[in-house]
C-alpha cells in the first residue's frame, strides 16, 4: 500500500508576546492508503494543531509533513490551497455547509473547485448524495435539514471529488449516538472502498473503536499507537 | 470563475435582504448628498451664465460703465464717430411677481432697432413674428416666454403688474419668445424683454445704460474700431467681453461653493465610513463561511474577488440609487443655493435644475470608489487570513483588540498631522486634507476610547444596573471588531453635528456683535431691493432732503453702496458720511485710529478684512479703484472687521465718491434720533411722508433682526446637510447594529433558555445599543470641538476672510450628546423587538 500522509519530527510553536508556547514536539506519524486512524487526546493536546497541519491550513515550524508525496509545508499558500482543493476532503463538527447554496450545490462546489463542470459534475454528485441517502433533498437548503442529514451532506461534499485523504474533525461530536454511528459507517465505508485514508480527531471511544488505528497525543507528543481494538 | 461558487456568495444579499439593502441605502445616501450639492450649485451657476449669454447674444465685446452706467450719449458717440453700427444698447434690472414675490425676474431693455445682429431670439426671423414692432407701438409692451406668462398669469394683449423697487408696475404682454432649443428657451423663463426706454423709466435709469452690446471683428478693421473707441470712450467706460464679465460674477460664489464643498466632503466621510461598516460587516458576519471554503480549496484570490465582486454590486446599485437620490435631493437644495446666492452675491433666477456630466461622473466615482476602498481593508484581511483562524471568531476578536492601541497611537498621529497640515499651509485644499485627517484620526481613536469608557463604567453598572448592564458593557468590547466602526461612523456623524453647530453659533455671534457695534443709527431709510443684504436700488430723488428736513431728528447719514469692477470679482464699494461718533462704530484689524480718520478725511480709503486678506493687502498699501475719472490709486489707511461680504468692501467718504463718480444718488439713509426718541414713531412719520414712494423705513432693531434672519437663511442649506449627515449615520447606525444583534440570535436564545425574559432581553439589547450611542457621543465631543476649530479660524478664514469668535455653546454638546444616544437606542429597538419575540427553542437551532 503507498503512503499517503509521512510526518518527520514535525514542530508547531506559538510566540505570545516574549513567551513561545510548543503546542507540537518532534511528531512522526504516516498514514497509508485505506487506513482510517483516529487521533485521540485531551483537550489542547495538539489535535487540532495536527489537523490543521496534514491538511495545509496551517504550517509546521519544523519538520516535514509529506501528503501523497509532496512535502505541503514547502509549499507556498497559493499552492497548498490547490493541493487541499485537489487531495483533502473536509468533515467538521458543525457541519460548515454554505448555506447559501442547496445541498446539491454544495455537494457540486469540490468538484467544480477542480474543474469538473456541467452535466459530468451533476452526475457525479447526485450518485454521491444517492449514496449518502440524500437525493430526494438535493435541491433543499441545507437550514431545512437535520443535524444528521447536514453531516451527510458533509461527507458526500468531502468525498466527492475523490480526494486521497479525508480529515474528519469530530465528525459525530455534534450528532446524538445512532446518527453519530449512521455517520461513522458511511464515513468508513465510503473512504475504505475507495482506497482512501481518513484521519479523524475525535474524543469519543466508539469514533476510535471503528478505527484501523489510534493515535493518542499528550502534550504534543505522540505517545501511542495502537489498533483500535486495543483501545 | 465557477457558478456555484458564485452562487454561494451572490445569494448571500437574498438571505439577508434587509442588511442588503441598507449597505445599499448607506452608499446611496453618502452619494446622494455629495452630488446634490453638486448640482445644485452647478445649475445655478448655469443657469446664470445661460441667461448671461442669452441676453448677450452674439456680442463679442461690451462697454461698462460705473455705479451710475453710461450715458447715452456715448452710444451715439460708438454709431456716429466710430461708425459701429453693430453695436447695441441694453438696460437691466429686477421685478418680482407680485404674486409670489420671491420669484425674481429679469427685465432686459433693449433698443429693436439695433438688435438684429444680436439676439436671433429676440428677432422675427428667430421665431417671434411681430413682437418688437409692438414694443415700440404700444405703452408698457414687455415680451416673454409661454412658461413666464403662464407663471404670471398674464395673456396676449391683456395688462398684469410685476412688482419693481417695492412699487406695483402695470405691463402689457404683445408677444411670446419662443426658440426651438430647449435650453435657449429654458434661459428666456423669468425674462421680461421691453423697449429700452420703458426699462429706462420703470427702473430710474433715464439717460443711463447698463451696457453697450458690440460686435467687433477679429480682423483688421476690428483692431481698427478698438482704437477708435479708446478714444472716444469717457475715462470711466470700459471695454470687456462678456465671458470675462459673468466669469467674474460667478467667481462671487466661489468661497460659498467651498464652504459647501467642505460639508458635503464631511457628509461624504460619514458615508464611506457608513460603506465601510457595511462591507466591514459583511466580511466580518462571514469568516466561518470564508474558512470553510478556504478550507475546502477555495484560494485567497478568488475569496478576494468574491467579496470584491458583491460588494461591487452594492456598491453600483447604491451609487445608481444615490444618483436618482441626488437629483432629486438637488431640485430641493436649488432653491435654497439660489436664494443665498440671490441674499448675498447676485440675482439668479433658476427653478430647474441642470445635469451636466461632471457631477454625475464625481457621484459615480465616489460612490464606486468610496466601497472599494471600505471593502478593500476587510476583504484583503479575509482573504490573507489563515483558514485556521478565519474559522475562529474569538480569534478575529483578539486580532482586533491586538490591534486597538495601535490603531489608537496612529489616529493621534494623523490627528496631529491633520491640525499641522491645516495650520501651517494656508491653502483650501491642505486644509480639506487635514480636516479629512482629523476625522479619519479620530475614528482610528474610537475603538480605544470604547475599550476605556467602557472599563471606566462597568462597575458602576453592575452596581446599579445588575449583571445584565455588566454584561451589555462587556459585550460592546468583546465584539467590538462589529462595534467600534459603528461606534466611530456615529462618532463622526455626531462630531460633524457639533462642528456644524458651533461654527454656525460662532458665526452668528460674531455677526451679531459686530451689527450691535456697526448699526448704530436709529431709523434707516432704503429703496426696497432683490438681493437682501446689498443695497442695490437707488433711493428716489429728493427723499434725503425730505428726511432730513423733519422735525426731531439729530442728524441724517448718508450711504451709497454700489460694485466696484476690478480685474477680479468685483467688490463692494460704500460711501458714506463719517463724523466723530461714527468713529466706534468701526473695529480695526489694522491701523491706527488715531491716525485713520484724518487720513480718512483728506484722501484714503478703509478697507475690510477679507478683501485685505484675498488681495493681500495691507496698511499702507494703495488700492487701484477703477472710477470715471480713470483708475485713481487710493491709499489704505486702515482695515476694518467686516461680516456683511467676502467679497470685500472699500469705503470713502461720500463727498469724495461723489468727485470721482458721476453717481448723485443714495443707497439709504441712517437717521439719528435724540436719546428718548421714540424710533418705531419716527418710522411711521417718515412712511408717512412718501405714501406713494416704495420706500423701506426700518428702526434699528428690525434691522437688526432682519440682517440675523437673512443670516439664519444663508445656513439653511449648512443645518440641511447636517441634518443628511445625521439621516446616514443613522441609516448606517441602524443597519450595524441591526445585523450584530440578529447574528447573535442564538446567544439570546440561550439566555432565554436560562431565564431571561424578554424584558431583560429589551434591557440587555438597548443598553448595548445605547452604551455604543454613549461612547460615540462622549468621543464626539471633542472630535466635534476640533473639526468646529478647522471650519471656523481655517476653512472659514481662507475661503470667505473673516475671523471669527469661538461660541462655546454648552446646548450643542449636549443635544449632540443626547443626539448620539437617542439614536443609537432607535436603531436597537428593531432588533431588541425581533429579539425579544424569538422562541427560544427557534433561537437556539439558529446556526
Amino acid at each position: 500500500m503507498s503512503m499517503i500522509v509521512e510526518l518527520r519530527n514535525v514542530e508547531k510553536w506559538y510566540d505570545e508576546g516574549t513567551t513561545r508556547r510548543q503546542v507540537l514536539h518532534g511528531v512522526d506519524m504516516h498514514i497509508q492508503a485505506g487506513e482510517r486512524v483516529a487521533l485521540v487526546g485531551k483537550s489542547g493536546s495538539g489535535k487540532s494543531s495536527l489537523l490543521n497541519i496534514i491538511s495545509g491550513i496551517d504550517y509546521a515550524n519544523a519538520g516535514d509533513v509529506i501528503i501523497g508525496g509532496s512535502d505541503i509545508n514547502q509549499l507556498s499558500e497559493a499552492a497548498r490551497t490547490q493541493f487541499r482543493r485537489k487531495h483533502v476532503g473536509f468533515v467538521f463538527q458543525f457541519f460548515n455547509l454554505v448555506p447559501t447554496l442547496t445541498v446539491l450545490e454544495n455537494v457540486l462546489l469540490p468538484l467544480e473547485l477542480n474543474g469538473v463542470m456541467g452535466a459530468t459534475a451533476h452526475t457525479r454528485a447526485m450518485q454521491m448524495l444517492d449514496q449518502v441517502g440524500l437525493a430526494d433533498r438535493a435541491s433543499t437548503a441545507p437550514d431545512r435539514l437535520s443535524g444528521g442529514e447536514q453531516q451527510r451532506v458533509a461527507v458526500a461534499r468531502a468525498l466527492v471529488h475523490d480526494p486521497l485523504l479525508v480529515l474528519a474533525d469530530e465528525p459525530t461530536g455534534n450528532l446524538d449516538s445512532d446518527t453519530g454511528e449512521q455517520i461513522l459507517q458511511l464515513l468508513t465505508h465510503l473512504t475504505g472502498a475507495a482506497g482512501r485514508a481518513l484521519l479523524m480527531v475525535t474524543h469519543s471511544r466508539e469514533v476510535a473503536a471503528s478505527a484501523d488505528r489510534v493515535v493518542r497525543i499528550q502534550a504534543g507528543h505522540l505517545v501511542d499507537d495502537s489498533t483500535g481494538v486495543q483501545l | 470563475m465557477m457558478r456555484v461558487l458564485w452562487l454561494s456568495t451572490l445569494r448571500w444579499p437574498l438571505r439577508r435582504p434587509w442588511q442588503a439593502l441598507l449597505a445599499i441605502v448607506g452608499v446611496a445616501m453618502g452619494v446622494a448628498v455629495v452630488i446634490a450639492i453638486d448640482i445644485a450649485n452647478e445649475s445655478a451657476r448655469r443657469a446664470f451664465l445661460l441667461s448671461t449669454a442669452t441676453v448677450t447674444g452674439r456680442a463679442t465685446d461690451q462697454l461698462t460703465g460705473g455705479p451710475n452706467g453710461i450715458p447715452e450719449a456715448v452710444f451715439r458717440r460708438i454709431r456716429v464717430d466710430v461708425g459701429l453700427r453693430e453695436s447695441a444698447p441694453v438696460v437691466e434690472g429686477y421685478a418680482t411677481s407680485v404674486t409670489t414675490p420671491t420669484h425674481t425676474l429679469q427685465i432686459l431693455g433693449i433698443d429693436p432697432f439695433s438688435e438684429a445682429p444680436f439676439r436671433s431670439e429676440l428677432t422675427p426671423s428667430g421665431g417671434l413674428r411681430d413682437g418688437l414692432a409692438q414694443l415700440l407701438t404700444q405703452p408698457d409692451a414687455v415680451l416673454m416666454s409661454r412658461a413666464t406668462a403662464t407663471m404670471l398669469g398674464a395673456t396676449l394683449g391683456q395688462p398684469f403688474a410685476v412688482t419693481i423697487a417695492g412699487a406695483r408696475q402695470p405691463m402689457v404682454l404683445v408677444g411670446l419668445l419662443e426658440t426651438g432649443d430647449a435650453a435657449t428657451q429654458r434661459a428666456l423663463d423669468d425674462l421680461l424683454i421691453t423697449d429700452i426706454g420703458v426699462a429706462q423709466h420703470w427702473l430710474g435709469k433715464v439717460g443711463q445704460l447698463d451696457r453697450i452690446d458690440l460686435i467687433i471683428p477679429a480682423d483688421a478693421r476690428g483692431a481698427a474700431v478698438r482704437t477708435q473707441l479708446a478714444t472716444v470712450l469717457p475715462p470711466g467706460v470700459r471695454l470687456t467681453t462678456p465671458t470675462q464679465r459673468a466669469q467674474s460674477t460667478t467667481e462671487m460664489t466661489a468661497s460659498f461653493e467651498i464652504n459647501l464643498n467642505a460639508l458635503s466632503l464631511l457628509a461624504l466621510v460619514v458615508g464611506m465610513f457608513l460603506i465601510y461598516n457595511t462591507m466591514t460587516f459583511a466580511v466580518v458576519q462571514r469568516r466561518p463561511l470564508l474558512g470553510t471554503l478556504r478550507c475546502l480549496g477555495v484560494s485567497q484570490g478568488e475569496i478576494a474577488r468574491l467579496m470584491l465582486v458583491e460588494g461591487s454590486v452594492i456598491a453600483v446599485l447604491g451609487t445608481a440609487l444615490g444618483i436618482a437620490l441626488g437629483i432629486g435631493l438637488a431640485q430641493l437644495l436649488l432653491g435654497l443655493v439660489a436664494r443665498t446666492i440671490n441674499d448675498i452675491y447676485f440675482v439668479v433666477t433658476v427653478n430647474t435644475i441642470t445635469l451636466t456630466f461632471w457631477p454625475l461622473f464625481k457621484g459615480v466615482v465616489l460612490g464606486l470608489l468610496a466601497s472599494l476602498v471600505a471593502l478593500a481593508i476587510p476583504t484583503w484581511e479575509a482573504a490573507r487570513t489563515p483558514p485556521r483562524t478565519v474559522l475562529r471568531r474569538s480569534s478575529y476578536e483578539e486580532q482586533t483588540r491586538r490591534l486597538v492601541p495601535i490603531l489608537g497611537w496612529l489616529g493621534l498621529v494623523l490627528m496631529l498631522f491633520g491640525g499641522v497640515v491645516m495650520w501651517q499651509i494656508p491653502f483650501i485644499l491642505a486644509s480639506y486634507v487635514g480636516l479629512l485627517a482629523l476625522t479619519l484620526g479620530a475614528a482610528m481613536v474610537t475603538p480605544i476610547a470604547t475599550v476605556a469608557v467602557m472599563a471606566a463604567i462597568r462597575p458602576l453598572a453592575v452596581r446599579l444596573f445588575g449583571l445584565i448592564a455588566g454584561m451589555a458593557v462587556r459585550d460592546v468590547v468583546t465584539s467590538l471588531s462589529r462595534t467600534a466602526v459603528a461606534v466611530a461612523a456615529l462618532m463622526i456623524a455626531v462630531a460633524v453635528t457639533i462642528a456644524v453647530g458651533l461654527m454656525v453659533a460662532s458665526f452668528r455671534l460674531t455677526v451679531v456683535d459686530w451689527l450691535t457695534t456697526t448699526i448704530r443709527a436709529d431709523v434707516f431709510v432704503s429703496a426696497p431691493a432683490i438681493t437682501a443684504n446689498r443695497l442695490d436700488t437707488p433711493l428716489p430723488a429728493g427723499v434725503y432732503e425730505k428726511v432730513a428736513a423733519l422735525p426731531g431728528i439729530d442728524r441724517v447719514r448718508r450711504y451709497r453702496s454700489t460694485m466696484l469692477p476690478t480685474d477680479t470679482t468685483p467688490v463692494l464699494q460704500i460711501a458714506l458720511d463719517v463724523t466723530e461718533a461714527d468713529h466706534a462704530a468701526f473695529l480695526w484689524a489694522e491701523g491706527d485710529p488715531a491716525q485713520i480718520w484724518p487720513a480718512f478725511n483728506r484722501d484714503a480709503i478703509i478697507i475690510s478684512e477679507p478683501l485685505a486678506l484675498r488681495h493681500r493687502l495691507h496698511v499702507g498699501d494703495t488700492f487701484m479703484m477703477r472710477t470715471d475719472r480713470g483708475d485713481v490709486a487710493m491709499p489704505i489707511v486702515g482695515v476694518f472687521y467686516d461680516y456683511g461680504t467676502e467679497l470685500g468692501v472699500v469705503m470713502q467718504p461720500i463727498e469724495r465718491y461723489q468727485q470721482f463718480f458721476d453717481d448723485p444718488h443714495l443707497s439709504s439713509l441712517g437717521v439719528y434720533l435724540p436719546t428718548d426718541a421714540d424710533s418705531e414713531a419716527m418710522v411711521t412719520t417718515i412712511r408717512d411722508q412718501f405714501p406713494t414712494t416704495a420706500l423701506m423705513v426700518r428702526s434699528n432693531r428690525t434691522l437688526r433682526e432682519s440682517s440675523v434672519a437673512i443670516l439664519d437663511r444663508t445656513f439653511a442649506i449648512t443645518n440641511v446637510l447636517q441634518l443628511l449627515a445625521t439621516i446616514v449615520a443613522f441609516v448606517g447606525i441602524f443597519a450595524a447594529l441591526t445585523a450584530m444583534q440578529l447574528e447573535r440570535v442564538r446567544e439570546f436564545g440561550m439566555l432565554r433558555a436560562i431565564g431571561l425574559d424578554p424584558r431583560q432581553l429589551w434591557q440587555l439589547v438597548l443598553s448595548e445599543t445605547g452604551l455604543m450611542g454613549l461612547v460615540a457621543g462622549l468621543v464626539a465631543l471633542p472630535v466635534g470641538t476640533a473639526m468646529a476649530w478647522a471650519l471656523i479660524f481655517v476653512i472659514n478664514r481662507i475661503s470667505f476672510g473673516w475671523t471669527l469668535q469661538f461660541a462655546f455653546e454648552p446646548h450643542i454638546y449636549l443635544n449632540a450628546l443626547i443626539t448620539a444616544i437617542v439614536a443609537a437606542l432607535l436603531a436597537g429597538i428593531v432588533p431588541a423587538w425581533r429579539i425579544a419575540r424569538i422562541a427560544p427553542a427557534l433561537a437556539l437551532r439558529e446556526e
